[in-house]
Parts: C-alpha cells; sequence; structure tokens
C-alpha cells in the first residue's frame, strides 16, 4: 500500500492508504517540505496511520487506525476532515511528552497568547484571524508546554474553520484560499486554512507565554468587553481542558500554576470580530 | 515460524536493539501502544542496560509510556490504600491477584505494566461480608437482570463488577480463579494456603507459583485472541522470575495439586518454543512425557500470531475451544437458550 508521511514538529507520522487522492488533498494544507510523497526509511515514526478501506467496492469507507487501535470511518467526501481529527487524536491520546492543554496558540514579538475556549466560542475563528494579520501560528487546537522549560512547542497543522467562521475568515479576508470545504460532518460544515509562511517555517521555535485569553463570541452582549480573569479560575479551566493533566500529577499543577503566575489572563466578549481584534492588538501589542 | 516483533524483542532485546531497522522501532512502536506495552519495553530495556543505547525517538516513546505508567501505579496503591482500613476489619484472607498482586509484591512482570481493574479473591462464603465492607469503603454494583446476577454467582468465578462511586474504579471480586461452568475442579482453598501477607498491609498476594498458574489457566483455557501476546509476555517474565528462584519444580507440584497441570504445561512449552527458553532438563524431561501436552492447542496459538487467513481459521478454532473449557456444554446449551429466549422476549415487547 502506498505510504507517505508528515514532518510535523515534534511529531512525524507515516500514511498507509488506499486512497487516491488523499496525498494531492493534503499538499494544499500542508508546505512542501513537511508533506513528503514517501516514507524516509531512515526515520523511526511516532506513528503509523493505516487510513484504508476494508472491503473493495468505492461506497465503503475509509478506516482511520494505528496500530490495533481504530479511531473512526470515513466517507471519500469527508476524507481530510476525519484525517486531521484522527491525527489530533493519535496526539491527545498517546503523547506524553508535553502537558497538553486544548486551545489555540500564537506568538508575536516573541510571546505567546494562549487561547483556550470550548466549541463555538469563536477560538478558531480568532485564531485565524490573527494568523491573517501576522501573527505567527503555533496551533489551532492543542497547547503543548514542554515540562522542563515551560516554553510552549509549536504543532502547526492546518487552522479547521466551521460553520459560520467559514463566511467570517472570507468576509475579513476576501480571496483567501478556503480549502476542502466538506458540509454533513459531526460538526456541520468544516473547511481548512493553510497555515502561513511564518508559522511552517518556524515550527521548530518555541515560544514564551505572556497572555491567557478566553474568547466568547455573545451576540446579544457589547460590541467587545474585557475582564480580567481570577488567576485560580484560569488555572481549573486550564486543567480541566488538559488532555494530559491527571498524567502529569503534581508536575501538571506545578506547571499550570507557574504558568498562570506568569500570564495576564483575560476573559474577551465580543460580537462585533473588527472592534475584539483592535481591542486586543491594543491590549496585548 | 515467523514470531511477532514484541516477542522477539522480549526474547532477546540486545540482539533486537542491535539489528533493528527504523522500520522495525516504528511498527514495535505501534505493537507496543496498541498493546499498552510501551512503558514494559522501557523497563526491558532498562532491565539489560539498553536505554541509553535506543534511537532518540524509541526513547521518546518509553517516557511517555512510563510517564503514564507511573501515574497508573501511584492510582493503584491510592485505591490498595482505600481498601486497607476497610480489608483490615475483615476476618479471613483477601488475596490480590493479576496486575494489583504483580504490583503490590513487586515483581518483574509489574515493570511497566498497565492495569484496568483490581482483582481480589476471598472464600465463596465470605462473599457477602466483603461485598458489605466494598459497599461501605463506595463500590457499588449496577443493576442487571437476575439471570446474569446467577451467572455470575453460579456458573462464572466472580461477583458482577463493582464500580467506585466517585473515583469508577473497577474492582472483580473473585471466589474462584476459573468459571465454574467448566467444571474443572480446581482446588481454590490451595491459593489461599500459598498466599503470603503483603508487608504492611492487611492484603495478601499469592505465591509466585500460583500467580502464574492464574495467567496460564487464563491463557490456555480462553477464547480471546487480542492480548495473545501480551498474555505471553507476562508468562514469560513470571516464569523466568520462578526460573531464577529455582521454583520450576513447585510450580509443577502446585499445578497439579491445584488441578491446572495441563495450562501450566502448555504455557511451558510455547514459553520455550517463542521465546527460545533453556528449561531446566528435569522440567523438560516432565514436560517430555506428560500427558497433559496439548500440540493442536499450541499450534493453534502459534498459528494466530502471524497475520493471515490460516490466523483467522485458528483464531475461530480458538474461541470454539476456549468456550469448550469455559463453559460444559450443557451449561453452555442452556445459557444459549435462556439468553435468546430474554433477547426475543425483549424484542417482542420493543414498541413498533
Amino acid at each position: 500500500m502506498p505510504l507517505f508521511s508528515l514532518h510535523t514538529p515534534p511529531f512525524t507520522v507515516r500514511v498507509a492508504t488506499d486512497s487516491s487522492t488523499l496525498f494531492d488533498d493534503l499538499t494544499a494544507l500542508y508546505a512542501s517540505d513537511v508533506l513528503r510523497q514517501s516514507s524516509c526509511p531512515q526515520h523511526i515514526y511516532d506513528f503509523h496511520i493505516d487510513y484504508s478501506r476494508r472491503f473493495s467496492g468505492k461506497s465503503r469507507p475509509y478506516h482511520f487506525r494505528t496500530g490495533s487501535e481504530h479511531f473512526r470511518m470515513a466517507d471519500a467526501h469527508q476524507l481530510i476532515p476525519t484525517f486531521e481529527w484522527g491525527l489530533n487524536w493519535c496526539v491527545s491520546a498517546y503523547q506524553q511528552q508535553y502537558l497538553a492543554i486544548h486551545a489555540a496558540v500564537l506568538e508575536k514579538d516573541g510571546k505567546a497568547l494562549i487561547m483556550p475556549a470550548p466549541p463555538g466560542s469563536g477560538k478558531s475563528t480568532l485564531c485565524a484571524l490573527l494568523m491573517l494579520r501576522g501573527w505567527r501560528l503555533l496551533s489551532d487546537e492543542m497547547c503543548l508546554i514542554d515540562p522542563t522549560t515551560g516554553l510552549l512547542q509549536p504543532y502547526v497543522r492546518p487552522v479547521s474553520l466551521k460553520n459560520a467562521s467559514i463566511a467570517v475568515i472570507q468576509q475579513h479576508q476576501p480571496g483567501i484560499a478556503v480549502f476542502h470545504r466538506t458540509p454533513d460532518t459531526e460538526k456541520g460544515t468544516v473547511a481548512y486554512l493553510r497555515p502561513t509562511d511564518i508559522s511552517w517555517q518556524q515550527a521548530n521555535l518555541t515560544a514564551k507565554p505572556a497572555w491567557i485569553v478566553f474568547p466568547a463570541f455573545q451576540p446579544t452582549a457589547e460590541p467587545v468587553a474585557v475582564f480580567t480573569m481570577p488567576k485560580a479560575d484560569t488555572l481549573l479551566y486550564l486543567a480541566q481542558n488538559s488532555f494530559n493533566y491527571a498524567v502529569f500529577g503534581a508536575e501538571g499543577f506545578k506547571l499550570l500554576s507557574q504558568l498562570v503566575e506568569n500570564t495576564d489572563s483575560y476573559r474577551l466578549e465580543y460580537h462585533n470580530t473588527e472592534q475584539m481584534l483592535a481591542l486586543l492588538e491594543q491590549l496585548l501589542c | 515460524m515467523l514470531v511477532p516483533m514484541l516477542i522477539r524483542c522480549f526474547r532477546d532485546p540486545q540482539t533486537f536493539q542491535a539489528t533493528a531497522t527504523a522500520d522495525c522501532w516504528t511498527n514495535l512502536l505501534q505493537q507496543a501502544r496498541s498493546l499498552g506495552l510501551t512503558a514494559q519495553l522501557r523497563a526491558l530495556f532498562s532491565r539489560h542496560q539498553l536505554l541509553q543505547d535506543l534511537p532518540d525517538t524509541v526513547q521518546k516513546h518509553c517516557a511517555w509510556g512510563w510517564r503514564y505508567y507511573q501515574k497508573q501505579q501511584a492510582s493503584l496503591f491510592y485505591e490498595l490504600m482505600q481498601l486497607e482500613p476497610w480489608m483490615a476489619a475483615a476476618s479471613y484472607s483477601c488475596v490480590l491477584l493479576k496486575g494489583a498482586a504483580y504490583q503490590a509484591a513487586g515483581l518483574t512482570v509489574s515493570e511497566g505494566r498497565l492495569y484496568s481493574d483490581i482483582d481480589m479473591l476471598v472464600e465463596r462464603q465470605q462473599l457477602d461480608d466483603c461485598k458489605a465492607k466494598l459497599f461501605f469503603a463506595g463500590f457499588f454494583e449496577p443493576a442487571m437482570s437476575a439471570y446474569d446476577k446467577h451467572f455470575y454467582l453460579e456458573l462464572s468465578h466472580e461477583n458482577p463488577p463493582l464500580y467506585h462511586v466517585k473515583r469508577g474504579t473497577a474492582l472483580d471480586l473473585h471466589f474462584a480463579l476459573f468459571p465454574l461452568a467448566g467444571r474443572k475442579n480446581l482446588a481454590t482453598g490451595r491459593v489461599f494456603a500459598s498466599a503470603g501477607a503483603i508487608a504492611g498491609s492487611c492484603l495478601q498476594v499469592p505465591s509466585l507459583s500460583y500467580l502464574y498458574i492464574h495467567a496460564a489457566i487464563h491463557f490456555f483455557w480462553q477464547e480471546e485472541q487480542h492480548k495473545l501476546v501480551k498474555d505471553l509476555i507476562d508468562l514469560d517474565l513470571l516464569y523466568q522470575q520462578l526460573a531464577d528462584g529455582q521454583l520450576l519444580q513447585q510450580l509443577l507440584t502446585d499445578a497439579k495439586d491445584f488441578g491446572a497441570l495441563e495450562p501450566v504445561v502448555n504455557t511451558l512449552l510455547l514459553i520455550e518454543q517463542l521465546f527460545c527458553r533453556q528449561l531446566p532438563a528435569d522440567i523438560t524431561a516432565q514436560l517430555q512425557h506428560s500427558v497433559y501436552r496439548r500440540n493442536v492447542a499450541r499450534a493453534l496459538v502459534v498459528r494466530q500470531l502471524t497475520p493471515g487467513v490460516n490466523a483467522k481459521l485458528a483464531a475461530a478454532l480458538w474461541y470454539v475451544r476456549g468456550y469448550r473449557h469455559k463453559m460444559h456444554w450443557r451449561v453452555l446449551t442452556r445459557h444459549i437458550w435462556i439468553k435468546s429466549k430474554v433477547a426475543w422476549q425483549q424484542r417482542s415487547k420493543r414498541p413498533r
């Protein structure tokens, strides 16, 4: 079965698939030195993904598996979203090198912004908009904290947009290429943005955390409002939204305590995206 | 004979480390992760002082697995500490089994080994009292049908699983080592007689030979196929500790007294074959002439270890054979009849 590989620091993935389109579809989303047409025989991969049909027949679904662990099945038209979710699952379920929090991370002038938030809060929209305004993307899904340094490790991957956020991005950045718009997934319509060149180029460069912002899109509230978050609340929220806080135990508590102690935390409520972006950049930069 | 990569690695880690290609390491890491063996791999390489010689990526994965194992080990010991005051009030023996026993006894097999529940053995007549104590410790038994409860208590070897109301910890309370429906007439009392106290605790663990016998029973008289490699690795590590302590003759004597010589003889033969272990001459002689050798069953195990159509056929035969051991055919027939009837009745009651 054909093999290709993804070298997205800090994890590498080898993919075996019988899909004739998957590799070509991914070229729109990943840089050419990251997505490689073959696997390197001298390289030890963190994950081997088997993404193939278990039975012959064009209507048969693809199965996303690593080892004997099955993630889920995908019809041919949902190949990309399931691939991206599957990679997130591999990393969030198995890596224990970094303390991982469900959050978007961006960096500007050496300072990193962490945006943890539940689905529907506008996290990915905000992440995409900041990236398009020159911020370096570290991840739109996973904040990886190195326990030895406390610095944030990038894990650059395509930015996932859902439902209304697709139109918001296109409205704010006319002409922007939005790839693989896929309707009727379990998360509604999803589409992807390719990370900016600077994000790919600095995919190995860690960043020092400076701010934690909890965005909350609220259509009926003030156009934009910022509140300082109590540090204890911030710590609890981060712990609850960590993939492996329990595994890190006391070390995890110390790491999050240091993170919260050394950063400023805000809750950002908004319904006017333009005003919110202006306020955010004024507040942070 | 093709031997799975994980078994080759546990058989001779030095040779594996010296000869493995990058592709081998990638595949080994996937297989180990699937079976929850990454931390055990780290323990293996550490015992053989090979950890520093491993490629960086392999060291990294070993560290991932070890971190997770340390969390699990801390959780297990915490749970045992919580059980301690309740079981200390019992006037009878409470014997830990399987993973909890390996950890509590600090056996080699416990190094890096993950667990999913706590297994504990008490005498049948103490079951209700022990359940009452566990109830006050926060464990509850989920509701189930009268037949399912009857199945557990009269045909199986354990109480229905108990769960902690706050922590969700699963606890299997055994009153025998093997399902009663198998009609094996095993001498469970000998497990209690062999058990020794854990230092500083009211809980006990069976002797090393009975821990092996228990693992061998659940390997050789069962139908599951998905963790044969993991179970074989457990058996090999237990075997090595028995061999180091010159306890293999004791193992065969205990297995005979207990009534489980067949699984012990055949798992020893499998370990000799798959892990290339040199059994002592006196043990080899006894195994060679044993009436309990089951060549076809062992061939089914070996056949399942290499992928392909033959493995699937062997797995199907292994499944049927496993059920034949776990349930006498009369019990099995009655069980299938009742379950089918209940399923049919529930289907009829379902609104259309």
